[in-house]
C-alpha cells in the first residue's frame, strides 16, 4: 500500500531524473547532494566480494567519489570477530561494513558500532522512501537476500513446487534435493514444510524446529556448504529441487537450466554498519546517505536480484523487469522475513545443537 | 637454541679430525680457538633471523591464543569456563570424526606415496622429472579450485560416472562425491605431494651399497626391501606422516564441500564459533585442545617410530 501512496511523486522524480537537471526525491539537485556530502577522506568498505561488490563499486562507490571527492576502496569479508580484534588493538581497518543482521547484533552486543546518522541521510533522501523495517539504530538496510524454491524444469516439469511443503512432497515431486547447510534458513524451511504459516514462525521453539528438521532430513540428498556451489549443482543436474540463493536461481533461469518462484521466499536483511572506532566513520555515514538515494538503488536492483532499502524505486523500473525482483510489491507480499533478533538471542544453543544434529 | 648450536659445533669438530685440519696457516690468520668462536658467532647470527621469525609469527600468536583461552583477552581474569564449553559431546564426536579422517588420509597417502617416491628416486632423471612435474603441478592451484575440479570429475553426470556407464561397468551413477568417499579422494589428492616430497630425500640418502650387500649375503629381494630399505627410509615416512596428519587434521574447505554436509569436522565447529557466535575465547580454547591432542599424538608416534631419527646427526 505504501508503495502506491508514493508512486506519483516517485514517477515525477523518475521522470525528472531522465531530464537534464537531475532531481533527487527531495527536490535537491545532484550538486546540492554533492555539496552536503563532500569531503576529502577515504572510506574502506568491507563487503562480500565478487560480482556483488563490483556492481556496488560501479553504481555507488566510484560515482560517490566523483561527486564528493571522498575516495573509497572495497575489501572482504565481514567478520565480527575480526572487527572485535581490530577494535581491541585500536586499529579498525573498516569504515563501513555490509553486515548480516545477526552479525550486526553480535557487534552491538560487543559495543563495536556507531549509531547511524539519520539526520544526514534524511537531508539527502526523503524519510518515507526508506523501508521503516530496515532502519535500525546501528544499521540501515543494505540489501536483502532471498532463499527461494527452485527446480529443474527438465526433470521436475514446468510447474515446480508451490510451497516448501510441496518441495518435500515425494508423491508430487521426485528428485534429488539440496539445501544450504546452515540452521538459518533451514529452520524456517522445515517449519513451513511442517505447515507452520509464514507469519507464525517466530518465536521458534528450538525443539519443534529440530523435530521439523528430522522430518525432512532423509529427503535432503545434499547439504550445500557454500552458495558458490549452487551454480555447478544446478547446471550439472546434481540437484533437481532446492532451496537456494535467488541470485543463483536467476542465473539458472536465464541460462535455462533451472526455474524458481517467489512463494514463501525467505528474506534475510543485511545492514550497513559503521564501526565505532573507524577512522573514516563520518565519511562512511556520507557514503551510506549517498547509497540510500533512489537512483542508485534502482540501478542496483535492476542488476542484482536483492531487496533494497529504498522502496520507492519499483515504479520507475519497467513493469516486466520489476516483476522479477524480490522487492516488487506483489513478490514482497509472499516473502517470509528472517527475524534476526530471534537468531541473535538463540545463536549459541542453535549452533551447538545444529552441529550435533548434522553430525549424527 | 644453545644445544642446537652445540650440536653444530661438535659436528664441525667431529667432521674435521685434528689430522685433517688445515695446518701451517699463514701467521696473522685466526688461531684455532678464535676460528671456533667465529664459527659459533656465525651460527648464532644465521639462527637469529629464523628464531626471531618463529617468536614473532608463531610463538607470539600461539601465546596470545593460549592467554585468550584462559580468559585473559576479555579481562575476566583466569578462568577455565571456556574449556568447559569444549567438552560438549558434539565437539567430542566431531573430534573423533576428524581424527579418524586424518588417520586414514595419512595411511592412504603413505601407501600411495611410497611407491611413487621410490620410482622417482630410482628411475632415470628424465622420467623422474616428468613424474615430479605431474605430481607437483597440482600444488600451483588453490585448494578450492582443485576441490571444485573434483566435483566436476566425480559428480553424478561427471567424467568418471559417464565413462563407467558408457562402458557398461555400472548401470547407474555411483555416489562418489558429497559423502566420505569424495572427501577422502579430495584430501588424498591434495596431501599426497607433501608425503612424496618428504619421502624422497630420505630415500635418496639410502646408500645402494647396503642393498647390494644384503643381496650378496643371500637375502631375498623382499627381505632386503623389508629389513634394509624400509627401515632406512623410515625417517622420511615418519616426517611425511606427521606433516600430512597435521594438515589433514586442520582441513576445512575440502571436507566441507566434498562431504555434502555429511562430514562435519571439528575445524568447521571452530569456524562457527568465530564467525557465527563471535566467541573468540571458545574458539581459542578449542584450538588449544586441538593443539594439545596433536602434540600428544606426535609424542606417542615419536615413541613408536622415533622422530629423533630425523634429527639424528648420524644420518
Amino acid at each position: 500500500m505504501k508503495f502506491k501512496g508514493m508512486s506519483r511523486r516517485e514517477l515525477l522524480a523518475g521522470l525528472a531524473a531522465t531530464g537534464a537537471g537531475s532531481l533527487v526525491g527531495t527536490g535537491l539537485r545532484a550538486q546540492d547532494v554533492a555539496e552536503i556530502l563532500k569531503g576529502d577522506g577515504h572510506v574502506v568498505v568491507c563487503t562480500w566480494g565478487g560480482h556483488y561488490t563490483d556492481v556496488m563499486d560501479q553504481i555507488w562507490f566510484s560515482k560517490f567519489t566523483d561527486a564528493t571527492g571522498i575516495t573509497t576502496s572495497a575489501t572482504a569479508i565481514p567478520d565480527m570477530s575480526k572487527l572485535e580484534v581490530m577494535d581491541k588493538v585500536n586499529n579498525v581497518e573498516w569504515d563501513l561494513i555490509d553486515t548480516e543482521g545477526t552479525q550486526m547484533l553480535v557487534a552491538i552486543e560487543k559495543d563495536l558500532l556507531e549509531p547511524i546518522d539519520y539526520d544526514l541521510i534524511f537531508s539527502v533522501v526523503p524519510k518515507e522512501q526508506i523501508d521503516p523495517k530496515v532502519m535500525k539504530e546501528y544499521g540501515i538496510g543494505s540489501v536483502a537476500f532471498s532463499t527461494c524454491i527452485g527446480w529443474n524444469p527438465k526433470t521436475i516439469g514446468e510447474e515446480g513446487p508451490q510451497s516448501w511443503q510441496e518441495l518435500f512432497d515425494e508423491s508430487k515431486f521426485k528428485g534429488r534435493l539440496g539445501l544450504y547447510a546452515q540452521p538459518r534458513p533451514t529452520f524456517e524451511i522445515a517449519l513451513m514444510a511442517a505447515g507452520v504459516p509464514k507469519d507464525e514462525i517466530y518465536p521458534i521453539s528450538i525443539d519443534e524446529a529440530f523435530e521439523a528438521c528430522d522430518a525432512i532430513k532423509d529427503k535432503v540428498d545434499l547439504w550445500v556448504e557454500r552458495t558458490s556451489q549452487w551454480g555447478v549443482l544446478m547446471e550439472s543436474g546434481e540437484v533437481d529441487l532446492c532451496g537456494a540463493s535467488l541470485s543463483r536461481l536467476v542465473t539458472g533461469r536465464k541460462e535455462g537450466y533451472f526455474d524458481f518462484n517467489f512463494n514463501q521466499a525467505i528474506v534475510e536483511q543485511s545492514y550497513w554498519t559503521v564501526p565505532k572506532n573507524a577512522p573514516g566513520k563520518e565519511d562512511a555515514m556520507k557514503l551510506i546517505a549517498w547509497m540510500m538515494q533512489a537512483e542508485g538503488m534502482r540501478e542496483y536492483a535492476s542488476q542484482m536480484p536483492y531487496t533494497m532499502a529504498n522502496t520507492s524505486i519499483y515504479d520507475a523500473i519497467p513493469e516486466e523487469h520489476a516483476k522479477t525482483l524480490p522487492g516488487y510489491p506483489a513478490n514482497a507480499e509472499k516473502n517470509m522475513n528472517i527475524d534476526e533478533t530471534w537468531w541473535g538471542a538463540n545463536a549459541e544453543e542453535v549452533r551447538t545443537r545444529w552441529l550435533d544434529w548434522m553430525s549424527s | 637454541m644453545s644445544s642446537d648450536a652445540a650440536i653444530v659445533e661438535t659436528d664441525a669438530a667431529e667432521g674435521l679430525p685434528p689430522s685433517a685440519r688445515p695446518s701451517g696457516r699463514p701467521s696473522g690468520r685466526p688461531s684455532s680457538g678464535s676460528w671456533e668462536l667465529q664459527r659459533r658467532r656465525l651460527t648464532l647470527a644465521l639462527m637469529a633471523l629464523p628464531m626471531i621469525c618463529m617468536a614473532l609469527f608463531f610463538l607470539a600468536p600461539l601465546f596470545t591464543l593460549l592467554w585468550m583461552s584462559f580468559g585473559g583477552w576479555s579481562g575476566e581474569g583466569f578462568t577455565l569456563v571456556h574449556f568447559r564449553g569444549v567438552v560438549e559431546p558434539v565437539y567430542l564426536r566431531l573430534l573423533y570424526f576428524t581424527l579418524r579422517l586424518a588417520f586414514f588420509t595419512t595411511l592412504a597417502c603413505a601407501l600411495l606415496a611410497y611407491p611413487i617416491a621410490y620410482l622417482m628416486v630410482n628411475l632415470p632423471g628424465r622420467y623422474a622429472q616428468a613424474m615430479a612435474i605431474t605430481l607437483f603441478i597440482s600444488l600451483w592451484l588453490s585448494f578450492l579450485a582443485r576441490t571444485f575440479a573434483w566435483i566436476i570429475i566425480l559428480q553424478r553426470n561427471g567424467v568418471v560416472n559417464t565413462i563407467l556407464q558408457t562402458v557398461g561397468i555400472t548401470s547407474g551413477p555411483l555416489e562418489l562425491v558429497y559423502n566420505e568417499v569424495g572427501v577422502y579422494i579430495g584430501m588424498i589428492h591434495i596431501l599426497l605431494p607433501f608425503m612424496v616430497i618428504t619421502l624422497i630425500p630420505s630415500m635418496k640418502a639410502i646408500d645402494p651399497a647396503y642393498v647390494r650387500a644384503a643381496l650378496s649375503l643371500g637375502a631375498k629381494p623382499f627381505q632386503v626391501f623389508y629389513q634394509v630399505y624400509v627401515p632406512l627410509s623410515l625417517p622420511g615416512l615418519v616426517a611425511g606422516s606427521m606433516l600430512v596428519f597435521t594438515l589433514a587434521f586442520g582441513f576445512f574447505v575440502t571436507p566441507a564441500i566434498l562431504g555434502g554436509g555429511r562430514t562435519p569436522t571439528i575445524v568447521l565447529a571452530v569456524r562457527d564459533q568465530i564467525q557465527k557466535l563471535g566467541d573468540l575465547e571458545l574458539a581459542a580454547a578449542t584450538s588449544m585442545v586441538l593443539l594439545l591432542i596433536c602434540l600428544v599424538l606426535l609424542l606417542i608416534y615419536d615413541r613408536i617410530a622415533g622422530v629423533d631419527k630425523l634429527f639424528d646427526k648420524g644420518r
